[in-house]
């Protein structure tokens, strides 16, 4: 309870004789409360009252109404949750994957955080499982990367075996992926940020088995880190390697495998790029290219259907994504099913993403040199839309169709010119790196209206040179402004801005 | 850390009694299993905070509320029935319950309850976490965020007060 119902001084005081009086030898306890209440009868009587329902009371409620293991053990809740194992206290759970269930925990020797997996019984059980399964987990605690969740230990408690790993903080990539695909710089980054581990490991000539969005964690500092590397043949399948069983049923998701792996073949690294392939495509589409209906058509798609080219399955938001089709090549490479066709290394693969890197980095090389292309910009916004003004005091000093066509086609290239390169502007401070695409695609536009724009304002002023001779000269002179801002000064502000 | 468990029981005790309300109100289903009960709040708990919630202790605090009110429920529904009365059928487990189970009476006990709590709201949430909780004292520790020693001395005085309320009744 809050600290606020706390309860009365006299409650208090009672409580603190009834324990002092419980410290006297049975005998001796009358005398010592009336002694020290100090002749106050009420709390004298209540507390011997107390003292005597107390003598009384061994038993009383002492056994719990409920079993309290039977009810967590009913509502679905871990029994283990809250025990200590040696020298681990389990915290909470985390999640409960093909391998098992996995439970936060603190390292008491150690004193950090470990993720605990409770291993299926049946890999203790069998002599030759569990050699194998501690091989592996020696191979896999041998791998050190930044990008890699450590293995710490195999335990075995009670006859049950844990592998504890470093505990990674973060939402994995399918959390992520619920709230959408990803796309620019961030889709690139997380797959390379996938590609490093990969490779180092696959250096090493460990394969993770087991790649999927449910194994890679975006920690709280942007970091990726991949989870389980080399465990997967801890899962619930016989053999990871095999996902059909004896009997043709299936276990487990085939979503993320490899047609070898499917054909239970032999693996090596080359089955990690194709789950690398489906993981970045389903980063960038949101979707898997393989799965839907059952395990069993997904199975015959991985092993048959050709997906379609990632670029053309991306979101329209992220179609004009720079480095996307280096990106898509990457995948296509990856989801080739004959093994023989992906990278011949996963350093391959690293590079090939860099060079993708390489085509996606934005065009600005610093925020200063774009400082003169964004004044252009807004100035030039702000000058079209202020030679409205005269534009339209033209119309009312020398009336007329034509006076009146020259004002819209005024006020519309005004509009377009302006508002496109106030679109630009704002691309270049928000999304510096979809800036080249953005120009490319309004490019065209821009050119136009502003020469309508230029027109308009010659226009205007042949049809006030023989009454208005002034406002004539000034709205010619606004229009080689006009013309030579966009031939001369635009070009010279974005080659200082962007280079080339 | 989680946060202290106490301050989220005290949160979510509105919403048990909804919950409980809910299947009371539910005219086709006059009977609920007590798991169900536990299980429904312990996922919307689960669901809410994640991280808070998936322990032990933090289970069953929440499951202390809700048994307490069950088997008061299902008492009340036992006299009610005898007078001809219609309640909500609370359905036990009985492997929930201790197979040597006290012989208290449940209703009373209730209600002496509550008057500790008005005197020492502190006592009345040790009992009910350890009795209808069924919590040891290392865990109503952990769950009030005191030491055990604190536990077992609010437990001596709370049993005694309330066995002298069960048995003589009145105040003294």
């Amino acid at each position: 309870m809050s600290s606020g119902d706390r309860p009365s001084s006299e409650w208090a005081e009672i409580n603190e004789l009834f324990h002092r009086a419980l410290e006297q030898p049975p005998a001796g306890r009358a005398a010592f409360v009336r002694n020290a209440a100090g002749g106050r009868s009420a709390i004298v009587k209540e507390v011997l009252s107390l003292l005597s329902s107390h003598e009384r009371a061994e038993t009383f409620i002492e056994q719990a109404a409920v079993n309290a293991d039977a009810l967590m053990a009913a509502a679905g809740a871990d029994p283990l949750v809250g025990q200590r194992l040696g020298h681990y206290q389990i915290r909470r759970l985390l999640g409960e994957g093909g391998m098992g269930i996995v439970y936060l925990a603190d390292d008491t020797r150690l004193g950090r955080e470990v993720a605990l997996k409770a291993v299926r019984a049946q890999f203790a059980d069998d002599p030759a499982r569990r050699a194998r399964l501690e091989r592996e987990a020696q191979a896999a605690a041998a791998l050190t990367h930044p990008g890699i969740a450590t293995v710490y230990a195999l335990e075995e408690f009670d006859g049950r075996l844990f592998i504890a790993s470093e505990y990674v903080a973060g939402e994995t990539l399918r959390t992520e992926l619920g709230r959408g695909p990803l796309s620019g710089t961030r889709l690139l980054e997380t797959a390379i940020g996938i590609a490093q581990p990969l490779a180092a490991a696959h250096a090493r000539g460990l394969v993770h088995r087991d790649l999927k969005p449910e194994n890679v964690i975006r920690t709280p500092e942007g970091a990726i880190k991949i989870l389980d590397f080399g465990l997967a043949r801890l899962q619930d399948r016989q053999s990871h390697d095999q996902a059909i069983t004896t009997e043709g049923t299936l276990l487990g998701t085939p979503a993320y495998m490899s047609p070898e792996q499917i054909r239970a073949a032999d693996l090596d690294f080359r089955s990690d790029l194709f789950s690398f392939g489906i993981v970045v495509y389903e980063l960038a589409t949101g979707v898997n290219p393989f799965t839907g209906g059952d395990p069993a058509s997904t199975i015959a798609r991985i092993l048959e259907v050709e997906p379609a080219r990632l670029a053309d399955r991306v979101p329209v938001s992220s179609a004009n994504t720079a480095g996307l089709g280096a990106l898509t090549r990457v995948v296509t490479t990856c989801l080739q099913k004959d093994r023989n066709a992906r990278y011949r290394s996963t350093r391959e693969l690293e590079a090939a993403l860099d060079a993708a890197r390489g085509a996606s980095v934005p065009m600005l090389p610093s925020k200063p040199t774009t400082w003169w292309w964004q004044f252009h910009q807004g100035l030039a916004s702000l000058a079209y839309f202020l030679l409205l003004i005269p534009l339209a005091v033209a119309r009312t000093w020398v009336p007329g169709p034509l006076a009146v066509a020259i004002l819209v086609a005024g006020l519309v290239a005004a509009l377009v010119a302006g508002t496109l390169r106030l679109h630009l502007w704002f691309t270049v401070r928000k999304y510096p790196d979809e800036w080249r695409t953005q120009r490319d695609r309004t490019a065209l536009w821009i050119r136009v209206a502003d020469l309508v724009f230029a027109a308009a304002l010659a226009a205007s002023a042949f049809t006030l040179l023989p009454s208005h001779i002034e406002m004539a000269l000034v709205l010619i002179g606004a229009a080689v402004v006009v013309v030579l801002a966009f031939a001369v000064m635009e070009p010279a502000t974005e080659r200082a801005a962007f280079g080339q | 850390m989680p946060t202290p468990v106490d301050e989220l029981v005290v949160e979510v005790y509105a919403e048990l009694r909804r919950l409980a309300d809910a299947y009371v109100r539910r005219e086709r289903a006059p009977s609920v299993q007590a798991t169900e009960l536990v299980h429904e709040a312990y996922l919307r708990l689960m669901k809410d905070k994640r991280q808070a919630w998936t322990n032990r202790a933090h289970f069953l605090a929440i499951a202390a509320i809700s048994m307490r009110r069950l088997l008061v429920e299902r008492a009340r529904a036992r006299g009610a029935s005898k007078r001809g009365g219609a309640r909500l059928q609370v359905t036990l487990d009985e492997a929930l319950l201790q197979s040597s189970g006290p012989d208290v009476d449940v209703l009373a006990l209730d209600r002496a309850l509550t008057s500790l709590a008005r005197l020492d709201p502190q006592q009345a949430r040790i009992v009910e976490l350890r009795f209808f909780g069924g919590q040891s004292v290392e865990e109503v520790a952990e769950t009030l965020d005191i030491s055990p020693a604190t536990v077992k001395r609010h437990w001596t005085v709370a049993k005694a007060w309330l066995l002298r309320e069960l048995r003589g009744g009145g105040d003294a």
